[in-house]
């Protein structure tokens, strides 16, 4: 009886779009190459290769994209750093996602004071410097790689609140809402089968591009030296020896800087055409 | 036969601004069981709101007074639970446009199921036997195939038809049907009122039709309510009605409806004026003002309604002669 999900012609749409297929090749492409790619190389991400310390790339020997100041293979570990960094996105999107939608659903359909008290907390929530937050949950809690997921999912939840109730006080005063209020379903059940799947075509849309977003923001938490910690690397981190290096060896820095701006800019595209393949409107 | 829904002295009032907006005033009406009961008026009378309130659908900043008894209980101050068990099993509502009142992402068969499921706990697999075997009742041609369809692949006609048949699924005493043909074209509007004519004589409901097309009322009711600016004005039988309106606006709303027959008029006979603001406080007769018979005495003094001959019930100091 699962019948929501993206109707066939908007999947017509997606697909007729150039762009996005490239896009969605891409980050398909990125994801598997991130899961497979380590072990089809022989060298691992925290080994160190004391002779071919800041070795340029080269596909003729062991090392194709060279390795870092400590002699560690830049391949393996740019994906397994793209590994950490999807991961992270996907997981707090879906943290986003599912708190997100919940909130923002009961929040627009119940209304009234309700709402207004959900409506403070986002904004109270959204108010806080983040990087403050995350600096002094470090500072407390000490490095963990699993406070930089709490700390992340805490705040990428409140935009998607913030559609989703917007969207269900649309979709509170249509007929049809109304008419199962009248047919005798009860506010569970109107929230989460007849208004969530309703909203479900602007939280794709926008969580598509939530995922670049937490992507940018752990490598940027990464960057300051706040996120993953060694001998592990995320994009951030990478990026963030490569930049030390920058003169010397600019390997160090193109590489994962590339692979970031190829996910990002991929993900972006796909966001950008499922919005317009999800726009009934425009046809 | 005591009445299975006795609405009594509603009042249903808005606020909006620093005015409160009366947008329903002390009506009372009854419906027997079996009975097809009829609320005419023109637009903003406070029909629709009458079906609002007895739902339980009024927003949040409406006022409402007076009690609603369905089944022995008042629904206006009953919780929710109680409502929610009520509403769509035993009380149901079809709306006046079936475009906007089926929620679109969902199958026909699926959302006509779900009301089974909801109320009887039925399983779904019997639960879309029986909502299969209603469409074909409901005459929506190639059931089988509709119930597999979304809302958006259904003509108008057709989409009330299956709101007609969700609406009587659980077989409710009563069906509030809210202008169920405005929304419709003219030949669609004869199937769909030839359909609630045959669902009322199989599934004995009765029927309260909002209407403000007097044909479709004349060709389903058994007694109509008229209403102007929140208040009752006339109520007597379908037939009484129809051949001797007493209160002037009764008749001067027959006036307005073309004839097929008969001498061909000048002009269609159209009802000057407009409605009073419902924000202002009304002290005589609130038609009196459109009123061809209008007195001094109708401006300054409000008429109740009060028995005349025959079934007829009248709120008008001097209603027309028999």
């Amino acid at each position: 009886m699962n019948d929501h999900g993206l109707q066939p012609s908007a999947c017509r749409r997606l697909l007729a779009n150039r762009a996005a297929l490239i896009a969605l090749a891409t980050i398909l492409a990125l994801i598997a190459l991130a899961i497979v790619g380590p072990y089809v190389n022989p060298n691992r991400y925290d080994t160190l290769d004391w002779a071919n310390i800041a070795m340029p790339p080269g596909l003729r020997h062991a090392h194709w994209f060279g390795t870092d100041r400590l002699g560690r293979d830049l391949f393996v570990r740019t994906l397994q750093g793209t590994r950490l960094s999807l991961a992270i996105g996907s997981i707090a999107t879906a943290v986003s996602l599912a708190v997100g939608i919940v909130y923002g659903a009961v929040a627009g359909f119940v209304g009234g004071r309700i709402d207004h008290l959900m409506v403070r907390v986002i904004e109270i929530l959204s108010g806080l410097p983040l990087i403050f937050f995350v600096i002094f949950l470090t500072v407390v809690f000490g490095r963990n790689i699993f406070l930089l997921f709490f700390a992340i999912g805490a705040v990428s939840w409140l935009n998607m609140a913030r559609i989703v109730r917007g969207q269900a006080m649309v979709l509170r005063g249509r007929e049809f809402i109304e008419a199962a209020i009248a047919a005798g379903a009860g506010p569970a059940r109107i929230i989460f089968r007849h208004i969530v799947p309703n909203v479900i075509g602007p939280v794709i849309v926008y969580a598509t591009l939530t995922v670049p977003q937490i992507i940018l923001f752990e490598s940027f938490l990464s960057f300051l030296g706040l996120g993953v910690q060694e001998p592990r690397a995320s994009l951030g981190t990478l990026i963030a020896q490569g930049a030390a290096e920058m003169e010397s060896a600019p390997w160090m820095l193109l590489v994962p800087g590339a692979v970031l701006a190829v996910l990002l800019i991929s993900f972006n595209v796909l966001g950008d055409a499922l919005r317009d393949a999800l726009d009934v409107k425009r046809n | 036969m005591s009445p299975i829904l006795n609405v009594e002295n509603l009042s249903v009032a808005f606020r909006g601004g620093d005015a409160e907006i009366a947008a329903v005033r002390q009506v009372s009406l009854e419906v027997a069981a079996g009975e097809c009961v009829a609320v005419v008026g023109e637009s903003g009378c406070g029909k629709t709101q009458i079906c609002l309130a007895i739902m339980g659908l009024l927003p949040a900043n409406a006022r409402v007074g007076g009690s609603v008894r369905f089944d022995g209980r008042d629904l206006l101050a009953a919780p929710r639970a109680h409502l929610n068990a009520v509403r769509g099993a035993k009380l149901a509502m079809i709306f006046q446009d079936p475009q906007s009142s089926l929620t679109p992402h969902l199958r026909i068969g699926t959302q006509m199921a779900e009301v089974l499921v909801e109320h009887r706990r039925s399983g779904w697999r019997d639960a879309e036997a029986a909502a299969l075997a209603m469409l074909r009742r409901v005459r929506v041609p190639d059931a089988a195939r509709r119930m597999r369809q979304y809302p958006h692949e259904l003509s108008g006609g057709m989409r009330q038809r299956v709101m007609i048949g969700m609406s009587l699924l659980c077989e409710p005493d009563v069906v509030l049907a809210d202008e169920p043909t405005t929304a419709l074209d003219a030949t669609i509007q004869a199937q769909v009122i030839e359909t609630l004519r045959e669902m009322r004589r199989e599934f004995r409901t009765s029927i309260v039709l909002v209407s403000h097309d007097l044909s479709v009322v004349a060709g389903l009711a058994d007694r109509v309510y008229v209403m102007y600016a929140g208040r009752v004005v006339e109520c007597a039988s379908a037939a009484d009605l129809f051949a001797h309106p007493r209160h002037p606006y009764t008749a001067a709303l027959m006036n307005c409806v073309p004839r097929i027959s008969g001498p061909v008029p000048a002009r269609l006979e159209t009802l000057p004026g407009q409605p009073p603001n419902p924000a202002e406080r009304i002290d005589g007769c609130a038609f009196a003002p459109r009123c061809a018979f209008a007195t001094e005495r109708c401006a300054r003094e409000a008429p109740p309604l009060r028995p005349l001959e025959g079934s007829t019930v009248a709120a008008c100091h001097q209603p027309l002669p028999r």
